[in-house]
């Protein structure tokens, strides 16, 4: 019965608080008193409106209002309630003059989206380590030191940041009290990784890369998306067997709505340089046959629908028959779309101020409840077209990939041709037929699982596979017995 | 003495002739003891049986391609270099 009453009256004395940090709210807006707007965004901060907060945030900072610690405390916690987007519409010289972590982080990450990295840098150097920012300002910094302007240091300052990122990001998971943070500095920490593995992949560093790799988590958000990475390092290794289990993956009824062309390329790819000439047309045709009319289908929609605000933001919350009306294809993709992290970050913060808006509507009415529904409805509308504008680049990218992959794996298929045509000519022939796999060609390093298929689940050994295929790379005269240890077979070098 | 000039110069005239021309009949008699008959065969005859070219016999319908031709129809394949697009699009991610 004490558990009853107490559950009923801790909602009742919460809302008791919220009213009261309200009701100052509403006298404060009356005022005239200098500091009004910095005071508000405390009150309203008390009382869980994140969104109607950082309005006034931002009108304390436009004014160039003093900067204390307690106001840096209120836009840390209104950037990690309401996401960074919520604080990044001030113009620079105002973002300039205010000296903290918070708009430290938000300047930095505007600069980086303008590629201005030297920029970048130097702001988020101001993050202290002791700041919740901080894991995610070196990730920041060591992707400036790697897509901007390089100097001779430039490969050390990345990998160095990469690894602090790291670091304090394992620490701050540690530290954090609730599960949405734990989940949220797992996901920086498995960033600075994969970011890690891709600087080695650029310097050519394949081996070192495919081990980073390998310590990302199969339950993390972004595993799926990196099984292409890791089978590109695998690929430059020269483990094609592993490249083309890796890509293969994807055909997991539990990744169905992970379709990439470039792995289509890869498999080719993989194919081609094992000399199975055959495999290599059979992944092209089938590519030809498969994406041909996806492509048509998307642009039709792309074409028809693009200038509409918010059709592909409505799009993605459509029943599923009526994706399927549009073409399944299409649905495929809204899934994997809705999978990604930033679609996810987006639809939270939107439906954190649709709630807020509906409890402002609540409040009595008053000038300040007027001034908060304009501002929240603001945010909502841009942040909804934010979305749409993202959905309809993504499908814009993957309908450019379709067509950039078709004319690479044309590509592929005329040095296919070639090679086929060369050992005609040569009066040459592969030495050994294609036969199923052997596990005498499967190669594997200390951080790869190798499983024997006994007593598993199917599923653990997703992103295990590995093909076991010979290489043909061998030829002999037409005329021969095929004989590899013969005199006159030359091992060819396929480029 | 001076109806004995023409005499003189009559004389004169006969002596260089008679010189020049014993000069001309010295050289006339050395060119003749050298000269050079050429003489061009009358007729050559040919065996068209036994011509023989050297190399290899193809039969006309054989195709040939220069390992320089068909070179230049490859281009290097696909291949990633880097990953500076996912790289970018992850920051965008953050918060």
């Amino acid at each position: 019965m004490r558990k009853i009453i107490f559950l009923i009256l801790i909602p009742l004395l919460f809302s008791t608080v919220a009213n009261a940090d309200l009701q100052k709210a509403y006298e404060l807006y009356e005022s005239n008193k200098k500091q009004k707007w910095e005071w508000i965004a405390y009150e309203l901060i008390d009382a869980q409106y994140f969104f109607a907060a950082s309005v006034f945030a931002k009108r304390h900072i436009l004014i160039k209002g003093e900067h204390s610690s307690s106001f840096e405390e209120a836009l840390e916690t209104i950037s990690i309630r309401a996401g960074t987007e919520a604080l990044s519409d001030l113009p620079d010289e105002n973002m300039k003059l205010v000296k903290g972590a918070t708009m430290s982080l938000v300047l930095g990450l505007r600069y980086f989206q303008q590629n201005k990295y030297k920029e970048a840098i130097k702001i988020l150097n101001d993050v202290s380590e002791h700041s919740k920012f901080y894991p995610e300002a070196q990730l920041v910094i060591g992707s400036s030191y790697l897509l901007g302007p390089k100097d001779k240091d430039y490969k050390s300052n990345s990998i160095n940041a990469y690894k602090k990122c790291e670091s304090y990001a394992r620490y701050q998971e540690k530290k954090a009290n609730n599960e949405k943070q734990i989940r949220y500095y797992n996901l920086v920490r498995g960033n600075c990784i994969v970011h890690q593995a891709r600087m080695l992949y650029t310097e050519k560093e394949y081996q070192k890369s495919s081990e980073a790799y390998d310590r990302i988590d199969k339950q993390s958000y972004r595993w799926p998306y990196l099984l292409i990475e890791r089978a590109w390092a695998s690929f430059q290794l020269g483990d094609y067997n592993r490249a083309l289990g890796l890509v293969v993956t994807y055909k997991s009824p539990l990744l169905e709505s992970y379709f990439f062309p470039e792995a289509e390329v890869l498999t080719a790819l993989s194919y081609h340089k094992l000399c199975l000439y055959e495999d290599t047309l059979s992944v092209v045709d089938g590519y030809y046959a498969n994406y041909k009319p996806k492509s048509e289908q998307l642009k039709k929609l792309i074409d028809g629908n693009k200038n509409d605000p918010l059709f592909f933001y409505n799009l993605m919350f459509k029943e599923r028959e009526q994706k399927d009306q549009l073409s399944p294809f299409v649905n495929g993709l809204t899934t994997q779309i809705k999978k990604e992290l930033k679609f996810n970050f987006d639809l939270i913060s939107l439906r954190r101020a649709e709630e807020e808006l509906k409890a402002i509507e609540k409040w009595p009415d008053h000038a300040l409840k007027l001034d908060m529904q304009n501002e929240t409805n603001m945010m909502i509308s841009h942040m909804k077209k934010n979305i749409n504008s993202y959905v309809l680049q993504r499908m814009a990218s993957f309908y450019n990939d379709i067509h950039t992959m078709s004319y690479e794996l044309f590509n592929i298929k005329l040095d296919t041709l070639t090679k086929k045509r060369d050992l005609l000519y040569k009066g040459k022939k592969l030495a050994t037929d294609r036969e199923r796999g052997s596990i005498k060609y499967v190669r594997k390093n200390s951080t790869q699982h190798f499983y024997t298929f006994i007593g598993e689940f199917w599923a653990d050994e997703l992103g295990d596979y590995s093909f076991g295929l010979e290489s043909q790379c061998l030829e002999v005269d037409r005329n021969k017995t095929t004989n590899i240890q013969n005199d006159n077979i030359k091992r060819i070098t396929s480029n | 003495m001076r109806h004995l000039r023409p005499f003189f110069i009559f004389n004169f005239l006969v002596i260089s002739m008679l010189v020049t021309g014993i000069a001309t009949a010295q050289d006339s008699g050395q060119k003749s003891e050298g000269k050079i008959i050429y003489q061009y065969k009358k007729y050559e005859r040919f065996d068209l049986g036994d011509l023989e070219v050297q190399g290899n016999i193809i039969a006309p319908g054989d195709l040939s391609v220069k390992e320089k031709g068909a070179n230049l129809m490859g281009r290097p394949l696909y291949d990633r270099r880097e990953f500076s697009k996912e790289i970018s699009l992850d920051v965008h991610e953050l918060r």
